[in-house]
């Protein structure tokens, strides 16, 4: 900062002199440099918002279907777990799972001071059921006679897999890989049938259940046969503790080096990209993803 | 403010002291006036070291360490139902059902294996519950979930900002299905009907400002029983059998069955001033009891 040109005697003192000085602490004051500002000089009326104005969220457009029954249409997106790889997943393409910027961002700031440099993601998204659920029958001679059932879920061989998918101003999109999440089923597991708990699991001999990882439901109508005109029928899948209903979460930072890491020059929009490394089909509902650009520079 | 224009003098001309003294006071910018126009020149070369604490961001987190119980006055009991499940018939075992409005212990206890009088008991559903009538805790009026401590704060923003808020919680529950399995069919016929079996509801939901934020993505839900198996003898019935007449202890454990929620929400910008966010749980009731355990909400606020 200037010092205030003291008056002196025997100097004029007249317009110009004033003039002169207004102007030294004006020119001063109205373009303040570096070196004039000191430690934690700059409280929030100095500085401008760390986030652009192309911050933005987006979530499911309605309230999903929660269906009491648990009929025949399980809430939520189903997603073919057969078609689809985590290099390319499957994308909704829907509000919710999709974030667009108002503008692609490079992340880097070579000139332009309001360009962000950091990209903060938040994403969710609910995972209700699985799809294609067996139900397992036992020799009853094996069990004491009666006939046990259970069912084929499991948290070995099962799973919902969710990763980022960054696309491009020009529609080229590429996965995140350092952004994979996973969740397995949540299911019970009883005492019936899983007397012995082996490690690491081996199928028993005849059936396609693993030992001592039977998914059963006992606090309730243990599964069981039904009839039908005194006939034995199986039971159905839904009498067990088959429902899922885990949240999978990503939060991470994307700097330039991610845009570089999957040979993308800017990222306009962000998907959350689902699919299962076991070839399972499921079932998503409830997401939302939040994209926040930072101007400030992560170091 | 920020942009100091100081009115020149002229020599020759008369200048009242109000002028005078008017430019001067246009330099009281130097005492804290000094906005985001002064310092055009170098807002893009500062680091953190030249900026208050608060000033471009702030936080606040609670969190909480207490189980939180919430209950709805149902009362379990085991019936023991053989009726169209052959399995259930051989092994002679129960089903989950709840006394009701009309139903009593001794209706249960008396339908399929009668017991001497003196070893029934009586009475009926009384309806005290924290969620009296919901049938479905993702959807019921707003009005009805709890907030949870620890998973709920109030908090000041000293300017606008952009708000994002965060949270970790679990829960657990006693949700589970009720009575024999569902069938369709007449008496001869009849056949296991998924599309009728109950599946009762926990959800948590959340607030902002006193108002549900986007019901569609921030609200999580769990169904169905979420604790470990409780009959407490295997199949073959080798070992742990317990007393046919007895009521088996209920366990709210099984890492499996927790359920786990790391939310977030991005509100938008608001306004300086206080504001509040909030989760808030809601179960069925016929949910007997639910456990949650409240680890953290956080608030992120970024100046506008």
């Amino acid at each position: 900062m200037p010092k205030y040109p003291y008056l002196n005697d025997e100097t004029p003192f007249d317009a110009a002199s004033l003039n002169d000085r207004f102007d030294t602490l004006r020119l001063t004051l109205n373009a303040v440099t570096t070196d004039a500002v000191a430690e934690r000089a700059l409280n929030p009326v100095h500085v401008p918002s760390l986030i652009r104005d192309v911050v933005t969220s987006k979530n499911t457009s309605a309230i999903v279907s929660t269906p009491q029954d648990g009929g025949n249409a399980p809430p939520g997106i189903i997603v073919d777990g057969l078609s689809h790889t985590l290099a390319h997943p499957f994308l909704p393409g829907r509000e919710g799972y999709r974030v667009t910027l108002a503008d692609a961002l490079t992340l880097t700031r070579a000139s332009k001071k309001e360009a962000p440099t950091a990209l903060m993601v938040m994403a969710n998204v609910e995972v209700t059921q699985f799809d294609g659920i067996g139900v397992v029958v036992t020799d009853g001679a094996t069990w004491n006679g009666s006939a046990p059932t259970g069912i084929t879920l499991n948290e070995y061989t099962w799973d919902v897999t969710v990763v980022l998918v960054l696309e491009d101003n020009s529609g080229t999109q590429a996965t995140l890989y350092r952004t994979e999440r996973q969740v397995s089923p949540r299911v019970t597991i009883s005492p019936v049938m899983n007397e012995e708990t082996p490690d690491p699991p081996v199928p028993v001999s005849g059936h396609t259940f693993l030992e001592g990882r039977a998914a059963m439901s006992p606090l309730r109508d243990l599964p069981g046969n039904g009839t039908t005109d005194g006939l034995n029928i199986d039971p159905h899948y839904k009498q067990f503790d088959h429902k899922t209903y885990q949240d999978v979460a990503i939060r991470t930072v994307l700097t330039a080096s991610d845009l570089t890491a999957v040979s993308l020059a800017d990222v306009k929009t962000i998907h959350i990209g689902l699919l299962s490394a076991n070839k399972r089909t499921f079932y998503v509902q409830r997401a939302n993803i939040t994209a926040i650009p930072l101007l400030a520079e992560v170091v | 403010m920020g942009t100091i224009t100081i009115d020149p003098l002229v020599d020759g001309t008369f200048v009242s002291t109000s002028d005078l003294n008017a430019d001067f006071r246009k330099l009281s910018e130097i005492n804290g006036k000094l906005d985001s126009v002064n310092v055009t020149l170098i807002n893009q070369l500062l680091d953190y070291t030249y900026i208050q604490l608060g000033a471009v961001s702030g936080g606040v987190m609670v969190g909480g360490t207490a189980n939180l119980d919430y209950f709805n006055n149902v009362r379990y009991f085991f019936q023991r139902g053989q009726e169209h499940n052959l399995w259930m018939q051989d092994s002679n075992r129960a089903y989950l059902t709840a006394l009701d409005a009309d139903t009593t212990i001794g209706d249960i206890r008396n339908e399929v294996a009668p017991i001497s009088g003196t070893q029934q008991r009586t009475g009926k559903q009384n309806r005290t519950s924290e969620f009296p009538g919901v049938t479905d805790a993702a959807t019921a009026d707003a009005a009805l979930p709890r907030a949870i401590p620890g998973a709920s704060t109030s908090f000041y923003l000293p300017y606008q900002a952009h708000v994002l808020v965060t949270w970790q919680v679990t829960w657990t529950s006693d949700a589970a299905r009720f009575g024999p399995t569902p069938t369709a069919g007449d008496q001869g016929n009849k056949a296991i009907d998924p599309s009728r079996f109950p599946q009762p509801n926990v959800a948590i939901r959340f607030f902002f400002d006193g108002a549900e934020h986007a019901n569609a993505s921030t609200t999580r839900e769990s169904r169905e029983a979420m604790f470990a198996q409780q009959i407490d003898r295997d199949l073959s019935g080798a070992y742990n059998e317990y007393d046919d007449n007895a009521l088996p202890t209920h366990k709210l454990r099984d890492r499996h069955k927790s359920r786990y929620w790391s939310g977030h929400a991005y509100i938008g910008t608001k306004a300086k001033g206080f504001h509040t966010a909030s989760l808030r749980v809601i179960s069925q009731e016929i949910v007997r009891q639910t456990r949650v355990r409240a680890r953290n909400i956080k608030v992120l606020y970024f100046k506008a």
